[in-house]
């Protein structure tokens, strides 16, 4: 039961991660690899204000803002302008892989390379004690809040209508166009929520490992297209359920096999699930005329 | 930042060339028969760039090491008039480089080799200035399979898998009145691995039975399931083979899953980062350091002064192991009062007391290593302390 528990605390972080980049994977079908040094560089800003003395509240805000903001420009610079040439995914993917290569090697020359400590003081800390389980609060506190977020941005998507015309504008951008909704403002905003919650995984993941290096995300690039994959491509339902799964997953198989085959079992799992359901636990099957 | 990063390669390039040009018969080493050349040029292969952030910084703070060294033993005068030449070689990380560079080493004529900061660029290299009889004190590898490379190569880090950790948790096993142990280790990390083993080996013929044996990745910070699977064993002691820089996340972790067994983790425990990322929860844990800022083993308290005083870094173990390596090459040119090969493997054999930073070192035993334990340390009140046996501990 303990290790259940500990499969949904590491699931708890991957929701978050989840989220954060179904918004622009999923829906908008945009393949950004620069994902994961938004969420570090992002983390790196809320390490620093902390140590200015900011309480822990106001960093985390600000380094979310960051998140927003840096991912708002990377699409202005450097998406906008493949989109506005109808380019191809394989050009997407080419060049967010440079960028999140140059954002990295920046990040490691201005950290030294070095493994920063992440204060925790601030984050809910210790453990809810049942009989002889333990509920990290933390974890408690990162599910809660990545519940949060996936009932706020399903509500948002659903019944707003700025996240309609986000769906219409990721159906197709060009008949949203035609009926007047103001696609550049959609991929601003789906950038800059995905960019804040991107981060916010990022402080919740720093705060429960004590630490922060310029690499200590990197493995969450995987995470993030399994857990979305697993839930279904663009179901935020479907994120925070392929986070939970994938983390669970992830605990069983390093407690009773091996830890070394940890990812790969959870990955012949994504496998296995797709070729039963292959729109992923919670995506719709999609019908194209051939 | 940029500037930072630069100048080592800068350095290199220009102390590279600057030794170049001054030899005065490049291509053969100066050997004479007694006494010293002018210069004694010494080849230091070390990892100042690289795509591995920590690693860069174990080869900067080594590079410090023997640069401060070298600057204390030219002003000291003590191998007459003759100065030590520093051929500084960035080997990125890569083994290829540093071949590389050992076979320049070669052609220029260096008298001596200390450096190299990883295990696969040394097993690469080092056989290379064996063959060419030049003798290397190798100072950042913690591992097996250095001295045995062949008859000139010598360390100053000890092995710690088998002299520093496994008597160490003998004895702490000993003072805790430990009946059972729970291991947790890196299966990725060769050094972790080979350091688990011999912990274990060590517990198990110490009469400690190893109940759980938990295998990590390296890169791993969630550890909670591991440390269930502890947990679950109820082990009166754990001990921890991770990488430093785990353990703030072993300690933590460790506190929220409930285990509560005494804690015995590994050297760089004391770091301050380490000790800021891990709070109050590593209160009482105790480890085997081989070097750390409060010994007062050896030379230490010299080392951290003529260190603070020459570098704008931080005095660390890699630092301190490179220091004394410079230190104990001179050391033995001077007590052969010669370069020559031959006669500077027998004087470092014959070193017994040499006061180093990182204790006194001895290398009477024939084998090429050092007999340095480290230090029993523990951490009380958010700091590291040097453990006394028996010493209590509220946690």
């Amino acid at each position: 039961m303990q290790q259940l528990i500990n499969g949904l605390a590491l699931g708890s972080t991957y929701v978050l991660v989840g989220v954060g980049v179904t918004l622009i994977w999923g829906l908008l079908r945009i393949l950004t690899f620069v994902h994961v040094q938004v969420l570090t560089w992002g983390t790196f800003v809320t390490l620093w204000l902390l140590r200015t003395g900011l309480p822990v509240p106001l960093a985390v805000l600000a380094g979310m803002l960051f998140g927003g903001v840096v991912y708002i420009a990377i699409d202005a610079t450097v998406l906008r302008p493949l989109r506005s040439r109808n380019a191809g995914e394989f050009s997407y993917v080419i060049v967010t892989i440079g960028l999140a290569l140059v954002l990295e090697t920046v990040l490691r020359m201005l950290t030294d390379g070095s493994t920063e400590a992440f204060p925790r003081d601030g984050f809910p800390q210790g453990a809810l004690r049942i009989g002889s389980l333990s509920l990290p609060w933390l974890h408690l506190a990162t599910l809660a809040i990545g519940l949060l977020c996936v009932a706020a941005l399903s509500l948002w998507l659903h019944r707003s209508s700025f996240g309609r015309s986000l769906r219409a504008v990721a159906y197709s951008r060009d008949d949203a166009e035609l009926l007047g909704i103001n696609s550049g403002a959609a991929y601003r905003v789906a950038f800059f929520i995905s960019g804040m919650i991107t981060v916010l995984a990022g402080v919740f993941i720093a705060a429960s490992t004590a630490s922060l290096s310029y690499s200590s995300a990197s493995h969450l690039l995987l995470v993030a297209v399994a857990v979305i994959i697993l839930g279904g491509m663009g179901s935020v339902a479907g994120a925070c359920a392929g986070g939970l799964i994938l983390g669970v997953v992830e605990v069983m198989a390093q407690v009773h096999l091996s830890s070394e085959l940890r990812d790969a079992i959870a990955l012949l799992f994504i496998l296995v699930v797709l070729v039963l359901r292959p729109s992923g636990l919670m995506g719709r099957a999609e019908a194209s005329r051939v | 930042m940029f500037t930072r990063k630069l100048r080592p390669v800068t350095a290199a390039v220009v102390l590279g060339v600057a030794a170049v040009s001054a030899c005065s018969a490049p291509g053969q080493a100066e050997q004479p028969a007694e006494g010293f050349p002018r210069e004694i040029r010494i080849g230091v292969p070390l990892d100042t760039s690289g795509p591995v952030g920590p690693v860069v910084e174990i080869g900067l703070s080594e590079r410090e090491g023997i640069r401060v060294a070298a600057a204390e033993i030219n002003e000291s005068g003590l191998l007459g008039d003759s100065k030590i030449v520093l051929m500084e070689t960035d080997t990125a990380a890569n083994r290829n480089e540093a071949v590389k560079a050992v076979t320049q080493y070669v052609d220029k004529g260096v008298h001596g080799i200390v450096g190299f900061t990883l295990t696969p660029s040394f097993a690469a290299a080092a056989p290379v200035a064996q063959r060419t009889k030049i003798p290397v004190v190798a100072v950042g590898l913690s591992g097996g399979g250095v001295e045995e490379t062949g008859d000139l190569v010598f360390r100053t880090y000890p092995n710690v898998a088998t002299t520093v950790y496994p008597p160490a948790d003998v004895a702490f096993a000993k003072d805790f009145g430990a009946k059972t142990a729970g291991l947790i280790y890196a299966s990725d990390n060769d050094s972790s691995v080979a350091i688990n083993k011999a912990r274990k080996e060590a517990l198990e013929k110490a009469g400690v039975k190893v109940v759980e044996n938990v295998a990590i990745g390296s890169q791993d910070t969630e550890l909670r399931a591991a440390l269930t699977k502890l947990k679950g064993a109820s082990p009166d002691v754990v001990v921890a083979s991770t990488t430093p820089g785990q353990v703030p996340a072993f300690a933590s972790q460790a506190a929220e899953v409930g285990l509560d067994s005494r804690m015995i983790t590994v050297d760089g425990t004391q770091t301050p980062a380490t000790l800021k990322a891990a709070g109050e929860e590593l209160q009482c844990a105790v480890f085997q350091a081989v070097w750390s800022t409060i010994s007062t083993k050896g030379n230490n308290e010299h080392f951290i002064k003529e260190f603070d005083k020459r570098s704008e870094r931080e005095p660390d173990t890699f630092a301190a192991a490179s220091y004394d390596g410079l230190w104990v090459l001179a050391t033995a040119m001077k007590a052969a009062n010669s370069t020559q090969p031959g006669k500077v493997r027998e004087a470092l054999l014959k070193i017994k007391d040499h006061q180093g930073a990182l204790g006194t070192y001895d290398y009477t035993q024939g084998t090429g290593a050092p007999t340095l334990s480290g230090e029993a340390m523990i951490i009380d009140g958010g700091k590291a302390k040097a453990y006394e046996s028996g010493q209590s501990c509220t946690a």
